[in-house]
């Protein structure tokens, strides 16, 4: 308990750290955070094309799929702000054999790694596309009860969760091999393309992938059935769509196990 | 003229001796194309959406797949961050114009990429999908579109990384590019899917002209000298774009040290 207080407050100082420093050159530093914004929200723009196109995408809508696209992509970037960025840097840093500053200091790996590559403007790009989930969720057709109200954050945390485990266990990768920061972008950045449709239009091998080893499926699609008076296409049943945030506890630990493994089969680069 | 060819061709040595980045790109080129073309597959269904049908988009989603690295569609941070340590002073020391110095660079690698990486992804997805593929004459056309198309990437991706001169860490910009390229450029989904009025922006635009043009000539959908009239106009643009801020940045740059 006491170390996890410690490790807290580290955390705490580590993230302020890097703030300040950000701060330091203030205009450049908000220029920054707005323009990454700006270019992650464009990012709607080809969809909001393909849908405007095609009408429906596997029966889903314009406002359907702004909801997958809003909610998917705010759980990822945040993921990404908080845990994906500083797991890419580290895996440079193995790769570069400059991970052994982090093996030499007393506290946790993790959190070190965590706090010390924190970059603000990454809260940016998740700020910019929390809208999106706000918008569609005013137009969707959604009866309204406590209930409903309470699953949306249940299920953001949830998707959050599924998201950081897919980051941690693709940049544990590099422990392996150098080369791995490609196939690591397509387990992260392919999982969350994957996230922003309905997983009942992909092929089948697809919709499997999206539920076992690249668990996407769990983060905002099952989940959204809850809100939606609709029943699964695929034939999933309620109470899975129900409980399918938490499917980010089981993949969590995985991903701990991972990380501990990989550390333990962590060999400087000699050179 | 001689010493870019040697440049190019050391480049290439350079590249192939990357073995495994190649295996990791070609795996992550081959996800992103089914993953894409599952999606556009299942919009377009039975039906043909601003001309293209779903045999149409598969091979648009895994010809695009395949050029990306190619084209260096999406560049890299190697210049940022050279710019940002101060290494890229020894570039600038060598007996050589940085620029053309920098185009042998991309050339060689573009070369070794289009056999390791460029075709992989394409057969991979031909296998799986069957989509029929257009004669030698287009084929034709489409290699001299990508060949103009690495010029310009190369060009385009110069000039990025030289903002760095005048930001503290150029990082953000690469990444921002990296983003524009892959939605206006018709990477993630094709332009012939947006409103007719952005497209007439879109196409005209450098950023389609990297990979949108060059597969619509592919399929058909473009006239192969067309699309060489824009990518040409934009290589001539930023090529003086490039100079001119090449020699702002020299005048700019401070070298320390002994």
């Amino acid at each position: 308990m006491v170390e996890v207080v410690v490790s807290a407050r580290l955390y705490r100082r580590l993230v302020g750290a890097r703030i300040r420093s950000d701060f330091t050159y203030r205009a450049s530093f908000f220029l920054r955070v707005l323009s990454a914004a700006l270019v992650t929200a464009s990012a709607y723009v080809a969809i909001a094309a393909l849908i405007s196109k095609v009408g429906t995408l596997g029966g889903w809508g314009r406002w359907p799929i702004t909801f997958l696209y809003g909610m998917s992509s705010s759980a990822f970037r945040f993921a990404d702000a908080f845990i994906g960025g500083s797991i890419e840097r580290c895996s440079e840093q193995v790769r570069t054999g400059k991970f052994d500053k982090f093996l030499t200091r007393p506290v946790n790996v993790l959190v070190s790694v965590l706090g010390e590559d924190f970059a603000f403007r990454r809260v940016g790009q998740f700020i910019a596309v929390v809208p999106f989930a706000v918008v569609a969720l005013s137009h969707l057709p959604i009866h309204w009860t406590l209930g409903r109200v309470l699953f949306i954050p249940f299920m953001f945390v949830g998707a959050v969760g599924t998201f950081s485990a897919i980051f941690v266990v693709s940049g544990c990768l590099a422990f392996w091999s150098p080369n791995t920061t490609e196939i690591a972008n397509a387990f992260t950045y392919g999982g969350a393309t994957v996230a922003e449709y309905p997983v009942h239009i992909m092929t089948n091998w697809v919709r499997v992938l999206a539920v076992s080893v690249v668990p996407v499926g769990f983060t905002v699609y099952l989940p959204s059935f809850v809100l939606f008076d609709a029943p699964n296409p695929l034939g999933v049943p309620l109470w899975v769509s129900l409980i399918s945030p938490l499917a980010a506890i089981p993949f969590g630990l995985l991903a701990r196990t991972v990380w501990r493994y990989a550390l333990r089969h962590y060999r400087s680069t000699g050179s | 003229m001689r010493v870019y060819l040697e440049i190019a061709r050391l480049s290439f040595r350079r590249y192939s001796t990357y073995r495994g980045a190649a295996f990791a790109g070609v795996f992550t080129n081959t996800v992103f194309g089914f993953v894409l073309a599952s999606i556009l597959r299942a919009a377009v269904g039975d039906r043909t959406v601003g001309g293209l049908d779903r045999d149409d988009v598969t091979l648009f989603t895994f010809a695009a797949q395949g050029m990306l690295a190619v084209v260096n569609a999406f560049g890299d941070f190697e210049l940022a961050n050279r710019v940002l340590s101060g290494e890229v002073a020894t570039e600038l020391h060598r007996p050589v114009d940085f620029a053309s110095f920098k185009l042998a660079n991309d050339v060689g690698r573009s070369g070794f990429n289009a056999l390791a990486r460029g075709i992989p992804p394409f057969v991979i997805g031909w296998i799986a999908f069957r989509f029929e593929l257009p004669g030698p004459s287009r084929v034709a056309s489409f290699l001299m579109a990508i060949a103009v198309a690495v010029v310009l990437s190369s060009r385009l991706w110069t000039i990025v990384g030289l903002v760095s001169f005048w930001l503290t860490d150029g990082n953000g910009v690469v990444q921002m590019m990296v983003l524009v390229v892959s939605t206006f450029g018709g990477v993630l989904i094709p332009l012939q899917f947006f409103p007719d009025s952005m497209v007439r922006v879109l196409e005209v635009l450098p950023f389609a002209a990297l990979v949108q043009l060059p597969v619509d000539v592919y399929l058909g959908f473009r006239n192969v000298g067309a699309v060489l009239v824009v990518q040409s106009g934009w290589v001539v643009t930023l090529e003086l774009v490039l100079r001119w801020e090449l020699r702002l940045a020299l005048r700019k740059l401070e070298i320390q040290g002994g």
